[in-house]
């Protein structure tokens, strides 16, 4: 199979800035979540969404570039200036963040992990007493009539 | 382009199959259990466990781009691209040996009985040339054959059901869901789901990634290349991958013949066969028929009913999430669905609306597939402190309910060939015309109003509707319809094409109404039941010279 992608352009130290100011925006931290700058949102970890997948390069160097070209960087100016891309640097840069590690361990999410159903708990099997409220109301289907119509 | 299975003289077989999605790979292994020679072109090919993009952490990313769904964002070099200019519903697929199952959740619900007789009941649509009776026992053979897990009793159902293996665990998402319904009194049971939660063999069982739908990373989702495919090649079935079928080609005398293709380099083929089943799927089938135009059939083939393309059924599919205190783990799968519903699927014609729906409790795997539920927000709401907020508030806490709603075959709702666009190949694409109809407009807001009322009683303290539309269509039925009379249908109640009798079509076309469970058990079902009645009717089987 051969997907129908090529990475053309390259981010550089410029659009890279941008995308940082961008990233102070959008992913500012929480008192819970560390920023996106602080985690590295807007370098490497951006850099294997793009490689992921390429055609977002387009938006996000725009989107970078009018960043680093405007005084105050705020979502509604990059809307005006280069429309459509911003949803795609947002996901972009969106995506970077909640790959890093840091992100994820602050969440206690630890992420797409094997969790074999032989570990499952009690809990998280069905059980009859939950069930007992179904059984008890009896059929509720309506079955096939004699005739066709 | 490989050939993979006995080797054979890829000119001429008895059977060729189009297709190898699940009722291709059906069709292929009865008959060639039964020492039939068959060959099955498929235009995608293989893909590897190791290629999914499910244990990547750019999983989002691939799923939004190479891994989607829906074909015109994908747009790989084994996809055609689908004219959606004018559909309320963009098509979701999967191209390649086991077809959409590759992609798909593993739901496996049967049809209710009343699902074959709507006509009969309550004077909506047609009624199916078969009842869930007589198709039952091929509904118990594909479950044996691929192997599903679930629990017998289900009261929605008939008696009778059982599946081979117990069902995945409900998990906290699935407990606080039904103590929901149970304080509503509504229905709910634990998913069927054709997914193993035993090992066997070199296919594991599930491991509770939720990352289903781009595949499995232990093997345990049942999609048809890993569930259907190995014993078909086992039995002597040959399978060419990476070939475009651009036409299926007749005889003098009106029979088909066979079929012409393109392999991966552009070379054309032709294969020759006694019999010709199309395997398609709600799109692909009619985009061919309408492709394999003749003198003889200058208006697609089998189309005396001018029915071909006509009647395409999506399935639309609204939910709601629902956000609760307590941490639940909510990113544990499977995804399909831990828990379904058939508390609506019967016909109550004082909701307002001809049939019904069925739900689906279904965890939310990350941060980006929570943040998508959320995408109709401002984006001002959706990025900043107010967007990490939302992924604070919800991640582990939330889970959805989904409603699949069935729509009605309607005349217009169809599948033509586009007069813009084309595939790789030069080949028309398909272009969808489907408007949904008030009956599914007012079916679908009833289901969301029930989903937002079942959060609240399990405890919610949120509830929002997700904005799928439009590309949700990931169930493309009805556009070659079966039925008694050739006036109004496309194929018999066994597949048979009414126009050409050696010409055969097995897949979601076939559906004269959509239900509103997940089709692919009847598909299946379907297909079984055709074959077995192509091999008892071999003897009179009309074939070219």
């Amino acid at each position: 199979m051969t997907i129908n992608d090529e990475r053309t352009q390259v981010v550089d130290d410029q659009t890279r800035s941008g995308l940082a100011a961008l990233v102070d925006v959008i992913l500012p931290g929480t008192t819970r979540l560390p920023s996106g700058r602080s985690v590295g949102a807007h370098e490497s970890w951006l850099d294997r969404v793009l490689d992921a997948d390429p055609r977002l390069v387009p938006a996000v160097v725009a989107v970078g570039s009018a960043a680093a070209e405007s005084e105050s960087c705020t979502l509604a100016d990059l809307v005006v200036r280069v429309g459509a891309h911003v949803e795609s640097a947002v996901f972009a840069l969106t995506s970077a963040y909640y790959i890093a590690p840091q992100v994820l361990e602050a969440l206690g999410y630890p992420g797409q992990v094997r969790r074999p159903i032989s570990e499952a708990t009690a809990e998280e099997r069905y059980s009859e007493d939950l069930l007992a409220p179904v059984r008890e109301r009896g059929a509720i289907y309506v079955p096939t009539p004699d005739s066709a119509g | 382009m490989t050939e993979i299975g006995r080797p054979a003289d890829a000119t001429q077989t008895d059977v060729l199959i189009i297709g190898a999605g699940p009722s291709g790979a059906t069709a292929a292994r009865i008959l060639a259990e039964s020492g039939i020679r068959v060959i099955c072109l498929e235009q995608g090919g293989w893909v590897r466990r190791t290629d999914i993009p499910s244990q990547k952490p750019e999983r989002d990313v691939l799923i939004a781009s190479s891994w989607s769904p829906d074909p015109n964002v994908r747009n790989n070099s084994w996809d055609y691209p689908c004219d959606v200019v004018d559909s309320d519903m963009h098509p979701l697929n999967y191209n390649g040996v086991g077809g959409s199952t590759v992609l798909w959740g593993a739901e496996w619900p049967r049809f209710v009985p009343s699902d074959f007789r709507v006509k009969s009941l309550y004077s909506v649509a047609d009624d199916w040339p078969f009842t869930y009776e007589e198709i039952a026992p091929y509904y118990d053979l594909l479950s044996e054959m691929v192997g599903t897990s679930g629990l017998a009793g289900d009261p929605a159902l008939p008696p009778g059901l059982e599946h081979s293996m117990p069902p995945v665990p409900i998990g906290r998402i699935g407990r606080k869901a039904a103590e929901g319904m149970n304080k509503l009194g509504w229905h709910w049971w634990p998913s069927s789901l054709a997914i193993n939660t035993k090992s066997h063999g070199d296919r594991g069982a599930c491991a509770r990634w939720a990352t289903c739908m781009s595949g499995c990373p232990e093997g345990a989702k049942s999609s048809f290349d890993v569930a259907m495919w190995p014993a078909a090649l086992a039995a002597g079935a040959t399978l060419v991958t990476e070939a475009r079928v651009r036409e299926i080609t007749v005889d003098k005398s009106g029979l088909a013949n066979g079929a012409t293709w393109f392999d991966v380099d552009g070379k054309e083929h032709h294969t020759r066969a006694s019999s010709v089943i199309v395997c398609g799927n709600g799109i692909g089938t009619p985009r061919l028929l309408q492709l394999s135009t003749s003198n003889l059939f200058p208006d697609g083939l089998a189309n005396s009913s001018g029915l071909v393309g006509k009647r395409l059924m999506m399935h639309p599919y609204v939910g709601v999430v629902g956000v609760y205190e307590e941490d639940m783990e909510s990113w544990l799968g499977p995804f399909g669905s831990v828990l379904q519903s058939l508390q609506f699927a019967e016909t109550d014609l004082d909701r307002g609306f001809a049939r019904g729906a069925k739900w689906c409790a279904n965890p939310i795997p990350g941060p980006m597939e929570l943040l998508m539920r959320y995408s109709d927000l401002p984006l001002e709401q959706r990025t900043g402190a107010a967007g990490q907020a939302i992924v604070e508030r919800a991640l582990g806490r939330s889970f959805e309910w989904g409603a699949e709603i069935e729509d009605l075959p309607d005349e217009n709702n169809t599948v033509t060939l586009s007069p813009d666009m084309v595939d790789g190949s030069g080949i028309p694409a398909p272009k969808l015309n489907y408007r949904l109809s008030q009956d599914s407009v007012r079916n679908m807001q009833w289901n969301l109003e029930r989903m937002h009322e079942a959060h609240r009683a399990a405890g919610a303290i949120e509830t929002k509707e997700i904005p799928y539309m439009p590309a949700i269509g990931w169930h493309l039925l009805g556009t070659a319809r079966c039925g008694d009379d050739p006036a109004t249908s496309v194929v018999d109640p066994y597949g048979r094409s009414h126009d050409v009798p050696n010409l055969y079509v097995f897949d979601g076309s076939v559906f004269v109404t959509s239900s509103s469970v997940n089709p692919t058990p009847t598909i299946v079902a379907f297909a079984a039941r055709a074959t077995e009645h192509m091999l008892e009717t071999a003897g009179d089987q009309k074939v070219p010279a």
